[in-house]
């Protein structure tokens, strides 16, 4: 009963990820929404900054991929809570 | 340049906030993690112990003692699988939550990187803010062209 417990709060905390993860890609669209590279080469920011700016939403998905990916990882632990 | 300038800036900003946030989270999520692991460890540890002790009084000549000990030991060995397939699924996730915590951590770099970087862009945008003027209209040390 009280491994259940324990379990169901792991579980909650995962609910969490999903506000974090919209907050990310809310983020990573709002510096899209600059149109980055094509945008930037028109208003010619030099390049060192085109490249930080891509880097910046590219690291952005990675982040956002590996966290929806950790929360497909708890869903022995979701079987299993259903199962006690 | 300058509105752009100021709207990555901003932006910036506003992806390692969301990208902090998230970290919280991840670091929570695996500290539950832990915790549930210590937990489960500690419930095969009792289970096992239980186990042990219905074994040996399986063997007892009192019949009743003795199916008692069987049925114990079938919900100890049941408590025991249970708590041994929590333990391999949270370690499952612990690897994959620490694995997106690296990433996330490495994002988090990468931001604050590329904030930095628009330090290159800063003596341009002082110019045309004490100017008054495009920023088409200096070079790209914020000096006024002539």
């Amino acid at each position: 009963m009280e491994l259940q417990r324990d379990v169901a709060i792991v579980l909650d905390q995962f609910g969490t990820l999903q506000s974090g993860v919209e907050g990310v890609t809310k983020a990573s669209e709002e510096l899209g929404e600059l149109s980055l590279v094509e945008g930037l080469e028109a208003e010619e920011f030099d390049r060192a900054t085109i490249n930080e700016a891509d880097a910046v939403i590219t690291s952005m998905h990675a982040a956002v991929a590996a966290t929806e990916a950790a929360n497909l990882s708890a869903d022995g632990l979701r079987a299993a809570l259903e199962r006690m | 340049m300058f509105t752009n300038v100021a709207k990555l800036r901003a932006d910036y900003g506003t992806a390692l906030a969301a990208l902090k946030q998230l970290l919280d989270m991840l670091n929570a999520v695996a500290g539950a993690l832990r915790a549930l692991i210590q937990a489960a460890e500690a419930t095969l540890a009792e289970a096992e112990a239980e186990m042990a002790e219905a074994e040996a009084l399986m063997s007892s000549e009192d019949e009743d003692v003795a199916a008692q000990a069987q049925e114990d030991f079938a919900v100890a060995q049941a408590k025991a699988a249970e708590a041994s397939a929590v333990i391999a699924d949270a370690e499952s996730a612990l690897g994959a939550v620490e694995y997106a915590i690296a990433v996330t951590t490495e994002a988090l770099g990468v931001t604050v990187t590329a904030l930095r970087g628009l330090v290159r862009h800063a003596p341009l945008e002082q110019a045309v803010a004490d100017a008054g003027q495009p920023a088409t209209h200096t070079d790209s040390y914020g000096r006024r062209a002539a």
